[in-house]
Order: structure tokens, then C-alpha cells, then sequence
């Protein structure tokens, strides 16, 4: 695992099973799997293809996959997500496209050291 | 005469330039009870030979002296890790007197006689151990990172680094992809260095049927798949008082 200050800039793709212990900025492309203990920032020209997890996440670029966040997730003007949802709480900005099942409120479980805990969902 | 210091002297020295410096350096390190045995590099199976010789005798404390490249190109033929190393930069340009805070010429011999000893990861790559960096200039390379992941680009260049820039003893390697593109939407985030991925990690593969250059800390190989390892805390160095580590 890495530790903090990873960056994945424009023109450079990463496959496989993605994870770090600290903060991540993707301007590149990902596709497998992604999770970040810290916050994540994805570009608004980053392409995400992949289930994401993370502590808190700003997402102005595109992301075909689940999003799961431990606690505050921001969706840029220029963000798209294709997936489902769960985050503690949520900022659209407008112009987001968002396409999935939406879960927000409630504590979240998330990366790679936590079980998924079962909560009741609260739709928005 | 300290019979525990041994000085390898570089090629390059014997260029008259030097004399004069050399002279300061001798006279100095024989003022702080530090001067040693001379080993003069000319074939380096003769001079691991040399230093082999050197600590049967009861020399611990290796001084390279020259530039970068006198004390990286010895890494390899080096018997042992566990001596103590020491560095007199004789030319201003280069990294390691910074990196170890180790002055140029004479001024060097007092950071050799205060002795204070920090220890450094080494990078291996393809089981040759370097100090510094690997560049490789292979655009469509991929770097398979700890059997989890693989990146790559087909612009950016890409460097692995073990020293320069970051902590000398995390245990890690970084791994930087470098476009000359300013890019990013969270640029305020990152370094002044514009479009740089940055990807610490602990071993990889890099691969590329085309094949791969590879400058590690100067020296050049080439093939299609190189291995990158870590020897964390590997090399004892002598370093200066204002060293940041």
C-alpha cells in the first residue's frame, strides 16, 4: 500500500487493484478497482472504471463503477458517475450527471481495514 | 595515520585541476586524525580487490572521493554493505553533497571527523543495487506495481527514484511518470512540478517488448523487463550536521 501524496496525472493509466493509505489525485485513467483511506480527488478529464472507496472524495471527472464514501462526497459541475452511491453525506454541484441508486446519511463502511457494517439506508 | 579510513580516490583526480584541492583535502583530514590509507580507482576489479585488501587490514570507513559517479559505480563491487561510508564531493555539481549535506573539497573532512552516521534504503534493480535513480526512456513501458497493479503511459517518462527527493529510509521506492504537460484540475494540490504521477512502492516490474533503456545512477542497461527491489537501510553513511532526514 502507498502512503499519502500519490498522484496519477493526465495520459497515465493504472489497471488493477488500486489502493492507498492516504490522499490520491487522479487526472489519469483508472480501471479494476480503487480505494483511498484519504481523500480523493478525481480530475475532471480522469476516467474511473472501477468500484470506488474512500474516506472523502471530489469527483469532477467521470466514474463508471460504485461509489462508496466514508464521509463527504462533492460531485463537480463536470462530474459524471454511472453507479451507486453511499456516502454520509453528499454535495451535487449543478450540471453533475448522476445515473444510480443513491444511499445517503448513516454511518459508511469503507476501505480495505473496515467490515461493512449494515445500516438502514436513507434515500434522498 | 587512521587505520580505520580508507580513501578511494576516482580517476578523474589525477587531472592536474585538482591537485591543489586534493593537497587541502589531505592536509585537513591529517589535521582531524582522519587521513588513511589511498586506494586509487583504475580497473574496478582491481579496486574491489584493493578494498577487500583494505578491511582485512581493520578499515571501516570507506571515503569516496571524487563526484557522484565515484561512489554509485561502487555500489555494486562493494564486498560488503556493512561498512561506513564516506563521501568528499570534489566538484560542485551533483546530488548526493547535497543530499548528505556534505560540503565540496576540504570542507568535507570536518563532516568526516564528526562521523554521524545515518542510514539509507538502497534500490535494486535487476539485483544491482543504486543509490539515487533508474530514468528509463521508453514511452509504452509498464511498471507492475507489488503484483496489484500496472501503469504506464505512452508520453511520459519514467524514473524510479530512491533518494533524491524523498526520505533516504522509508523502505520505498517512488516512481514518478514526468510530462512536461501543465495539466490538472487539482493542480494546486500537487507539487510545482506539473503532469508528475507519483507512485511510492516496495517492488515492481518493468516490461516492454519493444525494450527499455534504463540510466541507473549512470550507468545504462538495457532489456525488456527489469525487477525493482528495496534494501531497506542498506548503506551506513557518513553525513553533515544539516542533513534533513
Amino acid at each position: 500500500m502507498e502512503t499519502g501524496g500519490t498522484v496519477i496525472a493526465r495520459g497515465v493509466k493504472v489497471e488493477g487493484d488500486f489502493s492507498s493509505q492516504g490522499d490520491v489525485v487522479i487526472d489519469g485513467e483508472v480501471s479494476g478497482s480503487l480505494s483511498a483511506s484519504g481523500t480523493l480527488r478525481i480530475g475532471s478529464e480522469a476516467v474511473i472504471k472501477a468500484d470506488v472507496e474512500a474516506g472523502e472524495a471530489v469527483i469532477a471527472g467521470r466514474v463508471d463503477g460504485s461509489v462508496t464514501i466514508l464521509r463527504r462526497l462533492d460531485v463537480m459541475t463536470s462530474g459524471q458517475i454511472k453507479g451507486d452511491i453511499k456516502a454520509e453525506t453528499i454535495s451535487v454541484e449543478a450540471g453533475a450527471v448522476l445515473n444510480g441508486a443513491m444511499s445517503v446519511g448513516g454511518r459508511t463502511s469503507v476501505p480495505s481495514s473496515e467490515e461493512n457494517k449494515a445500516e438502514p439506508e436513507t434515500e434522498t | 595515520m587512521n587505520l580505520t579510513f580508507a580513501y578511494v580516490y576516482d580517476s578523474f583526480l589525477t587531472d592536474r585541476k585538482y591537485e591543489r584541492d586534493l593537497a587541502n583535502v589531505e592536509t585537513e583530514l591529517a589535521r582531524l586524525g582522519v587521513e588513511g590509507k589511498v586506494i586509487r580507482l583504475a580497473m574496478f576489479r582491481q579496486a574491489r580487490e584493493l578494498i577487500i585488501d583494505a578491511m582485512r587490514s581493520g578499515v571501516r570507513n570507506l571515503v569516496f572521493v571524487g563526484n557522484d559517479r565515484t561512489l554509485q559505480s561502487a555500489l555494486p563491487i562493494l564486498p560488503t554493505h556493512d561498512l561506513t561510508v564516506g563521501f568528499i564531493p570534489m566538484e560542485k555539481v551533483g546530488t548526493l553533497g547535497r543530499e548528505f549535506a556534505i560540503p565540496t573539497g576540504p570542507a568535507a573532512a570536518e563532516v568526516l571527523a564528526a562521523r554521524r552516521i545515518e542510514l539509507f534504503d538502497l534500490g535494486t534493480c535487476n539485483g544491482r543495487p543504486f543509490l539515487v535513480d533508474a530514468v528509463a526512456s521508453a514511452p509504452g513501458a509498464s511498471l507492475s506495481i507489488e503484483g496489484r497493479y500496472r501503469v504506464g503511459s505512452d508520453t511520459a517518462r519514467l524514473e524510479i527514484r530512491n533518494l533524491t527527493g524523498t526520505r533516504g529510509d522509508d523502505g520505498k521506492l517512488d516512481a514518478y511518470f514526468l510530462s512536461d504537460q501543465p495539466q490538472g484540475f487539482f493542480a494546486r494540490w500537487k507539487q510545482a512540478l506539473a503532469g508528475e504521477t507519483h507512485l511510492p512502492f516496495v517492488d515492481g516490474e518493468l516490461a516492454c517488448r519493444q525494450g527499455v533503456s534504463l540510466m541507473v545512477d549512470g550507468d545504462v542497461m538495457q532489456g525488456e523487463r527489469f525487477s525493482f527491489g528495496v534494501l531497506p537501510r542498506a548503506l551506513k553513511c557518513i553525513v553533515g550536521k544539516t542533513r534533513q532526514g
